[in-house]
């Protein structure tokens, strides 16, 4: 997948849990994980506004695109 | 976005197929006891069973039956004849072969229809539940195509051996000969349930997208 959501950087950088964050912007924490570990297939605004929110970053933070991997597939 | 499904529908057209699958199980038993046990009850002194096969009237592939017009109003008619004129020849026999040939073809049918209603069930049972995107269900949808895809030219190929084999020993007026081979009804309905296997296939795609939307 060419887009690479560096959750766990954020998480690790603002010292918070991953079960604190999925509680606090109301996703479930199997669904916060497949975000997470990079298996979702997509993210409403809605998810990743109340992410950016909580974490205090911008959505550039959060989401990275490698275009090495899109020429690769 | 919740979807309003009416519960009794499903369910009464569960109970249906549940109730067709019971008695496709038990003609299965019952043809392959028959079967097995024929042989037994022919035995007996005066014992006979019935076999039964699909014949085409006429002895030509046509199947033309001619009829005598008797009393027509119209005047016009000067020729009627029944075309792809079958039926079912019935023989009352104590040979062991003809009953053999005759269940042995209804058999192989009942089994490939218990199986079609088998998966039938299944997939209902999963819509009843709540989940008619079930990744199995789509390849189940499609083994059913294949399954009436087999079926229509295994049917007839098999009427057509077992109606030959007992009309080209027997003398009949009048003449009868082996049934049309041929069903295109059964081609399209594989080609819908293949279809529908497809569509199915897209909506599972789309269900799985939503889950792992975020």
């Amino acid at each position: 997948m060419p887009i690479r959501v560096n959750l766990d950087l954020i998480l690790v950088k603002r010292g918070v849990k991953l079960s604190t964050l999925a509680e606090a912007i109301g996703v479930t924490l199997p669904n916060l994980s497949i975000l997470k570990t990079n298996k979702a297939r997509a993210v409403r605004f809605s998810t990743l506004e109340a992410i950016c929110r909580e974490l205090d970053c911008q959505p550039g933070d959060l989401l990275e695109y490698l275009p090495n991997e899109n020429n690769h597939n | 976005m919740s979807t309003q499904i009416n519960p009794k529908l499903p369910r009464f057209v569960k109970s249906l197929l549940d109730i067709i699958y019971g008695l496709l199980i038990f003609s299965c038993a019952a043809l392959l006891l028959l079967m097995v046990f024929s042989p037994l009850i022919l035995k007996g002194t005066d014992s006979v069973l019935t076999a039964s096969v699909l014949v085409g009237i006429g002895s030509d592939e046509s199947h033309r039956f001619d009829v005598q017009v008797t009393d027509a109003k119209t005047k016009g008619i000067r020729y009627a004849f029944v075309d792809e004129a079958q039926g079912t020849l019935r023989l009352e026999t104590d040979n062991w072969l003809y009953i053999f040939i005759s269940y042995f073809s209804k058999l192989l049918i009942v089994i490939g229809l218990t199986y079609i209603f088998y998966l039938l069930r299944v997939v209902l049972k999963d819509i009843i539940q709540g989940d008619p995107f079930a990744a199995e269900n789509a390849p189940r949808i499609r083994r059913i195509g294949y399954v009436v895809l087999l079926l229509a030219f295994l049917r007839p190929t098999i009427e057509y051996i077992a109606a030959n084999e007992i009309t080209r020993n027997i003398r009949i007026d009048p003449a009868l000969s082996p049934p049309s081979p041929f069903k295109a009804e059964s081609i399209l309905i594989s080609l819908l349930f293949l279809t529908l296997a497809q569509v199915w296939s897209y909506g599972i795609e789309l269900k799985r997208d939503q889950a792992l939307t975020i």
